[in-house]
């Protein structure tokens, strides 16, 4: 029997193909990890500290607090341009000094500062101290500045105050 | 006739059902829940989240604090050759003008004092948070600290990039 025309007419069928991802899987395949990779992620933080206007109002302890200063003592760590220089605040103890490596184009001796702070620290009469007061000279850098607090709040002292010298004139005698 | 007519045309469209098949998403759907996953770990849904400020080298800082309770934060930025303030990068002048030039300095005090006022009317404490260069002299950043303390900003941030240890710290 023959036919109809229309079903002689035969409609290319083609077969619905499945979309071909795999070269664009390919390219994510190897884009995405090389981003991964080059990708930098920075993680912020924050430090946290105290001001006070003056040195001689807080460092050397003023008003009601100056007797139990002078018998405890007050911490101060005076960044200088070639040394630190860690205050006891008491007449018997001197000042530990910790001068910069001259071997390695005058950088600060953490290291040596991190050790110091750290036997402070475990040191009976300053055990429960979290007080440090840190005094920087004006051309110091604030990253050496910054480092310096770390290092307090890495060990134990979680109160710093950062202070500012004050110029003080003196009359000639 | 009829009948072989309808008989085709099921055939027909059996073979059409057949023949249409779906697309296979599944490995498009692998990537993207890849990255759907990455971004989810890298994006912060803290409001104080601060980004690092272009072409400044920041400190680096082993400890890690957080903002007071209820503390909004006025941010200033210090670069070795200009200072900027606030969240539109304002550019105030050089670090030199922050100790010299008494105008700037007031007008300096009276922006911190107003942005106080707000955030104080808002309920919140005002903070500062400064961002500096690593080799911007202390100097400035005591110049910082003065003015804000006496626009009543009572607590003071410095922002760093954290360290992982103390090593890391000592040797940078």
């Amino acid at each position: 029997m023959a036919n109809a025309p229309s079903q002689n007419r035969k409609l290319t069928k083609k077969k619905p193909q499945d979309l071909n991802i795999m070269p664009i899987m390919n390219m994510f395949l190897v884009i995405i990890p090389m981003l991964l990779m080059l990708m930098v992620t920075v993680n912020l933080a924050m430090l946290a500290i105290d001001y006070s206007a003056s040195s001689n109002a807080s460092a050397n302890g003023a008003g009601n607090n100056k007797k139990k200063d002078k018998e405890k003592g007050v911490l101060t760590i005076k960044i200088m341009m070639d040394k630190f220089q860690i205050d006891f605040g008491l007449k018997k103890k001197k000042p530990i000094e910790i001068p910069v490596l001259p071997e390695s184009n005058s950088q600060y001796d953490f290291l040596t500062l991190d050790k110091k702070l750290s036997e402070i620290k475990n040191s009976e009469k300053f055990k429960d101290e979290k007080t440090m007061f840190v005094l920087a000279q004006p051309d110091v850098l604030y990253d050496t500045l910054v480092k310096t607090i770390d290092l307090c709040k890495q060990n134990g002292f979680t109160n710093v105050k950062f202070i500012s010298a004050k110029k003080v004139y003196l009359r000639k005698k | 006739m009829n009948k072989n007519m309808n008989a085709l045309d099921k055939n027909r469209k059996r073979r059409l059902k057949r023949e249409a098949r779906s697309l296979n998403i599944t490995s498009l759907l692998d990537i993207m829940t890849i990255l759907l996953v990455f971004m989810i770990k890298n994006v912060s849904m803290d409001v104080s989240q601060r980004n690092a400020p272009e072409g400044m080298k920041l400190p680096l800082s082993v400890s890690k604090e957080e903002l007071l309770k209820d503390s909004q934060i006025v941010s200033i930025k210090i670069y070795p050759d200009k200072v900027l303030y606030g969240s539109d990068n304002l550019k105030i002048g050089t670090p030199d003008d922050l100790l010299r030039n008494k105008k700037l300095q007031s007008i300096l005090i009276k922006f911190l004092k107003k942005e106080a006022a707000a955030i104080k009317k808002n309920g919140g404490k005002p903070g500062l948070l400064i961002q500096g260069d690593k080799s911007v002299k202390c100097k400035y950043i005591t110049a910082i600290i003065k003015l804000s303390t006496s626009a009543s900003f009572a607590n003071v941030y410095f922002s760093t990039i954290k360290a992982d240890n103390k090593e890391q710290l000592i040797s940078s």
